[in-house]
């Protein structure tokens, strides 16, 4: 039980950080330059996540660093490609 | 056949339990897949101004239609289409591209105004709204209401005359599409010879408009980024089930952070604007 608490409180926090990231997009709208501070620090706060999380259950490993990694560089050329 | 596609977006035995698509491996491939089509795109626009339809859905009639919509939803008398104006804000637009700059205010100090008196216009009062890269005349004009400053011009009820010029080219290497809307008021009708030969200059800012494809490379960008992430976002949702349903344990980043952070960046890209005002 306490860990399942443990986790939710993990998945608010990411909930949190990618609603503050999608507000703060719209509030900077027209904005590239900002859009794209905002675009990496919420990608290498994903793996910041990611990271703690893990090692929070003692289950981390390069492996699972080097998924994080990916999926947050993909995401950010993703979103970068359209505003360059 | 069928193998491989279960093995590349589901887990089984034969993937150590987790989609193929989804190992970092192929996201380096995926990665590699999305620079190259988006290169495509690039270079297509690059060789080929105008193929893929730039700045096609601008119409210049539609943003002095929708300006008027929203000065009459704010009980300002509508504004007058002036062939005068109209060719101040094509010189305007010119001159931005000869001289590789974006401002109301050139690198060599000349000013709006300059265009409009150049243009025959003897304006009593004069404003300016700029934007470039928007893919339709609603966003632009969004766009301009959402800016205090811009608002107030395009609302100001001492303005009787518009023009508009949508002009592509290229600033800083970068093919661009700029919108210059121009407003004036003058005490003196502008005279015949002024209005005849802006009829040129009217007929040539159309002429870049007419749609070559209909598709704009701005939106076949985001539609391309935006394929990548539904294709993510659905072989996390199959691992996700398939980790559920069979209570697969294994070493591996959490499938609900990954969805959690790819549908934040869904609805980015969807509510990304790509146009900028000034």
């Amino acid at each position: 039980m306490k860990k399942r608490n443990k986790n939710i409180f993990d998945y608010l926090l990411l909930t949190l950080i990618s609603s503050i990231a999608v507000i703060l997009v719209l509030y900077f709208n027209g904005n590239k330059s900002i859009q794209e501070v905002i675009i990496i620090s919420f990608s290498i706060l994903y793996i910041i996540w990611g990271v703690l999380h893990h090692a929070k259950e003692h289950t981390l490993e390069t492996k699972v660093v080097l998924e994080y990694a990916a999926f947050s560089l993909l995401g950010s050329i993703l979103v970068i490609g359209l505003l360059k | 056949m069928a193998h491989s596609i279960i093995t590349l977006f589901a887990p089984h035995p034969h993937n150590n339990h987790k989609a193929k698509i989804l190992w970092p491996r192929s996201i380096v491939i995926l990665i590699g897949l999305f620079i190259m089509g988006r290169s495509i795109v690039d270079i297509t626009v690059g060789l080929k101004p105008g193929v893929l339809g730039y700045a096609s859905q601008i119409s210049p009639d539609i943003v002095i239609e929708l300006t008027n919509k929203e000065r009459l939803n704010a009980g300002v008398s509508t504004l007058k289409y002036n062939s005068a104006l109209n060719q101040a804000a094509l010189a305007k637009a010119t001159d931005m591209f000869e001289n590789n700059y974006w401002a109301h205010v050139s690198p060599t100090g000349t000013e709006p105004w300059y265009f409009v008196t150049g243009s025959g216009y003897k304006y009593l009062h004069a404003g300016e709204n700029l934007a470039r890269d928007f893919s339709n005349p609603t966003d632009v004009v969004k766009a301009w209401m959402a800016s205090p400053t811009h608002r107030k011009n395009l609302l100001d009820d001492r303005y009787h005359d518009i023009g508009i010029a949508v002009v592509d080219g290229y600033i800083n290497g970068v093919e661009t599409t700029l919108v210059v809307q121009m407003f004036g008021s003058t005490q003196q009708p502008s005279v015949a010879r002024i209005a005849s030969s802006n009829v040129v200059s009217t007929v040539l800012a159309e002429e870049k408009l007419i749609p070559e494809s209909g598709l704009s490379p701005m939106d076949l960008s985001r539609a391309w980024s935006l394929a990548f992430v539904v294709l993510i976002v659905f072989a996390l949702s199959l691992d996700w089930i398939f980790v559920l349903r069979y209570n697969i344990i294994r070493i591996s980043g959490k499938t609900w952070a990954h969805l959690t952070y790819f549908a934040a960046l869904a609805i980015i890209l969807i509510i990304i604007r790509q146009g900028i005002v000034l």
